[in-house]
């Protein structure tokens, strides 16, 4: 062996060592139990500080990662808006149990599921839980982290598989039930739509893929026929192919799965090809700004939406009323609703966290199987909790007309409406 | 680029070569000066996840660990074939799905899943690599790309596989023996996960970093440079081009298949769109802002791709001109976007043969600056 190998072998000796004995900073001993007092009551014990809640400070501190930038940052960014409102509302109030503060910290995901779990583990040590996540894909990455953590979180998103999952808190109606919803709702306004013929034009997603389960589920159960299932990509802006053989169908109803940002061209399409049919659209973001556009008038005339809320300038619902002093100049949108709702679902938890006296990750996870249901201010169906494979997500969805004059163009047609033809278990 | 910054430093100066057989065969390390970084660089593998506690940081550091394989493997089908590849994110999810196949549907241990991404991946790259030899430059680059759109689509039609659209969780374990890298203990002391998995990622770097430094000792690795140099005048000296193509393609690829699969466990969710076109790019620009051609190359460059974005947005936050989060404005987002940016261009007008000619430049200064005059 050389000098100079002998001198490299002697250097990773030394830095193994070294590094060994510096371990010590960043490992834990195997026999720490950190776990808290398990025999005194609730009622006796002290709430304990844990990660993100500090009982001297009397701050709790809840994370929310979203969207802030890219595609789909204007729909995140309103959901925060919504999110803010109730939690300063809350505050105001004095707080959680009236006197723990709730402080909100943000990460930006760029929906993106990798940077999800980065953003996650930057702010786990600071934060309770998730009073949002932005994206089935980033739930999904994030659960297998919160499991090993016994860590929580609310999502934004509507995958049904979600509502069984012991880390997540469900919130919101599935994708399915919308569909199943907004059928019925058609079926019950006019006898025709009992026979016509219902397509798709989805994205090529796993969102396409439950609008699309949601369709069949339903046309089968009130016997409608069904025709061509069109796809595109997410970015995609020419639909002339796809509205072509929509209309080559004879396609009566069309229900679309797809985003605001692909909304105008589809709307472009089927002006140009003077195809009309009715069609049915999941939530609308942008729904402001479509207002003063070209497509406004058809968007009118053939398209009814789904989604959370009630009537948007009805102050007799309590969250519209609360969202509308919140907002101020701005104008309600319904990502406003979906951020409030989960404010809504993160308080009512952390609230009941408090009284069982226990604000950890695995307290959190307790609290919410104690929790029967969660009731979201008139904005929309109750979630039934209990143990997570007896939890149930809302089944009532607002149908929304649009109308330029409206607030955000969405006039609610049937607030809280739940399809008499029921539901699959799966949704 | 000169074959000189092409070749790595074990290649490049004739001074360090010494005979074996009658050809010149480089040595692995010229210089105490090289043996000492290599040195220190597996002493940290083990400094860096045992003092380091951030599971944050430790996250970052694994993700560009993987970054670093994936693109060591590109580096030896552009930086030392020169065959310009827009596909390797296709080979990293063989990789990944393959290692969620074998290590969690089939439930086989982490000896025999790890392999087994790479082989699968290697031979994907073996097929492909025939199509190389009649395609050069540009085009090679659009056949490639091609590949990610195909590997999309085919991994969202076999959900027994992949999970489909909705993707799937990684459930292969990654234990080695007695070693369980998601819950290391040493003694009375127990390590994160994210520890664990740093020294998993790094180790793995290390051996391919050797593989690969080796190969391009290699009378095959040295046809793919010779081919990569001037591929008429290296067939003229014997150079089979077709052996030599398909030696690259399976090397890259199988390197990437490893790259792949240590991502799925570090993930632990995958799903058809993590392997697009994207992360192809991202590749790319790791290598080429490293140093195309360069053992070390590919390591620097996933450093800088996987950090500057992180340190730009810790710092932003603590910029009074920054907007608060949700509002119209300058984000942390777009600061990092506009600071990255901005540093690529800068580094490759200043150095386009990357970081590691700034590092080499570095040093030569400094040495100078020691010596006598």
């Amino acid at each position: 062996m050389s000098h100079h190998a002998r001198k490299g072998f002697a250097a990773v000796a030394a830095a193994a060592a070294l590094s060994l004995v510096a371990a010590g900073c960043a490992a834990q001993s195997s026999d720490d139990d950190d776990t808290p007092e398990g025999g005194a009551t609730a009622a006796e014990r002290e709430l304990a500080a844990v990660p993100g809640f500090d009982p001297a400070a009397g701050v709790i501190k809840i994370g929310d990662i979203l969207a802030l930038s890219g595609p789909i940052s204007a729909t995140a960014k309103e959901q925060l808006v919504g999110q803010q409102i109730w939690f300063d509302k809350v505050n105001e109030q004095g707080g959680i149990a009236g006197k723990y503060k709730i402080e909100l910290i943000t990460e930006d995901n760029q929906y993106n599921p990798q940077l999800t779990v980065q953003a996650y583990q930057k702010i786990a040590d600071e934060v309770v839980m998730l009073s949002g996540v932005l994206g089935s894909p980033s739930v999904k990455a994030l659960i297998p982290l919160l499991d090993r953590t016994d860590a929580l979180a609310v999502p934004s998103a509507q995958d049904p598989s979600f509502a069984k999952d012991p880390a997540v808190l469900p919130t919101f109606p599935s994708y399915q039930t919308n569909v199943t919803n907004a059928v019925s709702y058609l079926v019950s306004q006019d006898e025709k739509f009992k026979t016509a013929r219902y397509c798709q034009l989805v994205m090529d997603s796993d969102w396409g893929i439950a609008v699309s389960e949601g369709v069949a589920w339903v046309t089968g159960k009130i016997g409608a026929p069904t025709g061509t299932i069109q796809k595109f990509a997410a970015l995609d802006t020419a639909f002339t192919a796809q509205i072509t053989a929509l209309k080559n169908d004879n396609c009566e109803v069309v229900v679309f799965g797809g985003a605001a940002n692909n909304l105008p061209s589809v709307v472009a399409a089927a002006t140009q090809l003077d195809f009309q049919p009715q069609w049915i659209a999941e939530f609308i973001a942008l729904a402001t700004a479509f207002k003063t556009s070209d497509i406004a008038p058809y968007l009118t005339e053939n398209m009814i939406f789904t989604g959370p809320g009630a009537k948007l300038d009805d102050e007799s619902v309590e969250g519209i009323r609360n969202l509308l002093a919140g907002l101020g100049d701005t104008e309600i949108t319904v990502q406003h609703v979906y951020g409030y709702m989960q404010a809504v679902a993160t308080t009512t938890l952390l609230e009941k966290a408090v009284e069982l006296g226990d604000l950890s990750g695995p307290g959190l996870r307790r609290a919410a199987t104690e929790l029967d249901s969660i009731s979201f201010q008139g904005l929309g169906g109750d979630v039934t909790l209990g143990e997570p494979e007896e939890r149930v997500l809302p089944r009532a969805t607002t149908i929304y007309h649009y109308n330029p004059a409206a607030p955000s163009g969405l006039e609610a047609a049937a607030v809280g409406y739940q399809a008499p033809e029921g539901f699959d278990d799966h949704f | 680029m000169t074959s000189e910054a092409a070749a790595g430093p074990g290649a490049s100066a004739p001074s360090a070569a010494g005979a074996a057989g009658g050809i010149l065969v480089p040595r692995l390390t010229q210089s105490w000066r090289s043996r000492l970084f290599i040195v220190l660089g597996l002493a940290l593998i083990v400094i860096v996840p045992t003092n380091v506690g951030s599971t944050y940081w430790l996250t970052v550091l694994n993700g560009v660990g993987v970054a670093a394989i994936a693109a060591v493997g590109l580096n030896v089908l552009t930086g030392y074939a020169g065959q310009l590849s827009l596909g390797q994110s296709f080979f990293v999810g063989i990789g990944a799905f393959s290692a969620q196949y074998f290590g969690g549907s089939l439930d086989l241990p982490m000896v025999l899943w790890l392999p087994l991404a790479g082989l699968l991946a290697a031979a994907a790259g073996g097929a492909v690599a025939p199509f190389a030899l009649r395609l050069r430059g540009p085009y090679l680059a659009i056949v490639s790309l091609s590949l990610v759109f195909l590997g999309i689509y085919i991994a969202r039609n076999i959900p027994s596989v992949t999970g489909g659209y909705n993707g799937t969780v990684v459930e292969a374990t990654a234990t080695l023996g007695p070693i369980d890298f998601e819950r290391p203990t040493i003694g009375g002391l127990s390590f994160s996960r994210e520890q664990g998995m740093f020294l998993l990622t790094w180790s793995v770097l290390a051996v391919v970093l050797l593989l690969v430094a080796n190969i391009m000792r290699t009378r095959a690795g040295r046809a793919m440079q010779a081919s990569r140099d001037h591929d008429i005048a290296a067939e003229v000296l014997g150079v089979r081009m077709l052996r030599t193509q398909v030696n690259a393609f399976v090397v890259a690829s199988g390197i990437g298949g490893i790259a792949g699969a240590l991502l799925a466990v570090n993930l632990e969710y995958i799903r058809p769109e993590n392997f697009d076109v994207a992360l192809a790019v991202q590749y790319l620009a790791i290598i080429v802002i490293g140093g195309l051609g360069t053992l070390f190359g590919p390591v620097l460059g996933a450093l800088f791709v996987g950090l500057v974005p992180v340190l730009v947005d810790e710092i932003s936050g603590s910029l009074p001109f920054m907007s608060e989060a949700g509002s119209d404005g300058l984000s942390t987002t777009d600061l990092t976007l506009i600071l990255y940016g901005s540093l690529i261009v800068l580094f490759l007008t200043l150095e386009p043969r990357g970081l590691v000619q700034i590092l080499r430049r570095t040093s030569v200064w400094l040495r100078s600056r020691r010596s006598p005059r």
